[in-house]
């Protein structure tokens, strides 16, 4: 029975990466991090994540959660999320005569996906983005984009994000400092 | 091949119509009485500290509805609001100097089109300017914030949608904005007829 269930989880967790959409971050999401690095100028760049988590390792993720103690809380969240992707770059040797700035260009680009802005800060050697795609009155998905001098960090979201914040400010509370921004 | 063609017209009908609801949605806000355009206040392009936030009406529903247990009170002024547009930015003197005539612009369209000016304050490095937008039942429906330090930074505020005096504070004491400190409940202008 034991092994059983092992090959049945062994099979999805397969074929999920084999799935379009997964692991693997797609192309514009690459095209993006890729505009952010010319304007940073040369720089080494070391990828220390960059992963897509699809809907396939989503339910296989939510599966095996449903074996742990944890279950009840993890599913709640993980059936309104139905894709990930997680860009962390390590950025070396920066020039450190050119303004960290996030390029208008990716306001643009993002704007044709459906993206509109709703925090953009930059601060002296950091910037940070919140884009959100609303779809009727539904947050469909976020886009958060975080670039210092040292780090790039790139995280889209998609999913039924409403009911996620809802549930997590429900459970959480809203306090100030983790939503300063909104 | 037909089924194809279908459905690539399907997705551009979807694309096109979902496009199109957005940018009604803004037109909408725009023609808004309480809505102010900020469009001729640049960003400097080489301020070395900035934050714009831009929440709409969906969003600020959505917080609501999700904040509605745990403060009631900011839930019910965000669900009645339809945009709340932050935009600060690190300035040096000469930039104060010139952002202060297009504020003196904004200033005479507002009063043209009866925005009732609530505070002033002018002093040598300092310059704030807070005008609120009445309807006809004297509910506010509109807040405009523009202050600027000399040297040190400029704030642009705009709340759209109907709100009152004492949520203005709570909404700056949520967001951190530093000029809604006038909007204290002592200072309700209801209090203050008392």
């Amino acid at each position: 029975m034991k092994t059983k269930m092992l090959a049945i989880i062994l099979i999805s967790f397969l074929g999920a990466c084999f799935l379009p959409g997964c692991v693997f971050v797609s192309s514009d999401f690459r095209h993006t991090k890729n505009l952010i690095l010319d304007e940073i100028g040369p720089a080494d760049v070391d990828t220390e994540v960059q992963i897509q988590i699809g809907p396939g390792i989503i339910s296989m993720g939510s599966f095996i959660v449903s074996f742990t103690d944890a279950r009840d809380e993890a599913l709640k969240y993980l059936r309104d999320i139905r894709n990930v992707q997680v860009g962390v770059y390590h950025l070396q040797d920066v020039d450190r005569s050119r303004p960290i700035k996030i390029p208008d260009k990716i306001a643009e680009k993002l704007a044709r996906k459906g993206y509109e802005p709703m925090v953009k800060v930059k601060e002296r050697g950091s910037a940070v983005w919140v884009m959100t795609k609303m779809r009727r009155d539904r947050l469909q998905s976020l886009y958060v984009i975080s670039l210092e001098r040292g780090e790039l960090v790139l995280v889209e979201v998609e999913g039924r994000l409403d009911r996620l914040i809802e549930k997590a400010i429900r459970e959480h509370g809203f306090h100030k400092g983790e939503f300063m921004n909104i | 091949m037909k089924r194809f063609n279908f459905l690539i017209i399907m997705l551009l009908i979807f694309i096109t119509t979902s496009t199109c609801l957005i940018a009604d949605d803004d037109k909408d806000l725009k023609k808004h009485p309480g809505y102010v355009n900020f469009d001729e206040i640049d960003i400097p392009k080489d301020a070395e500290e900035t934050v714009e936030v831009y929440v709409r009406g969906p969003l600020l529903r959505l917080i609501a509805k999700a904040t509605e247990h745990e403060d009631p009170g900011v839930s019910e002024i965000l669900e009645k609001l339809l945009l709340i547009r932050v935009n600060t930015f690190s300035i040096d003197a000469g930039q104060a100097d010139n952002l202060k005539p297009k504020i003196s612009k904004i200033e005479k369209d507002l009063e043209k089109q009866k925005w009732e000016k609530v505070v002033r304050v002018k002093e040598r490095e300092e310059l704030v300017n807070i005008y609120m937008k009445l309807d006809d039942k004297d509910r506010i429906v509109g807040l405009v914030v523009m202050a600027i330090e000399d040297g040190d930074e400029a704030v642009f505020v705009n709340i759209v949608g109907e709100t009152d005096w004492e949520a203005i504070g709570k909404i700056g004491r949520k967001l951190d904005i530093d000029e809604f400190r006038y909007f204290s409940e002592d200072d309700s202008p209801r209090k203050r007829r008392k």
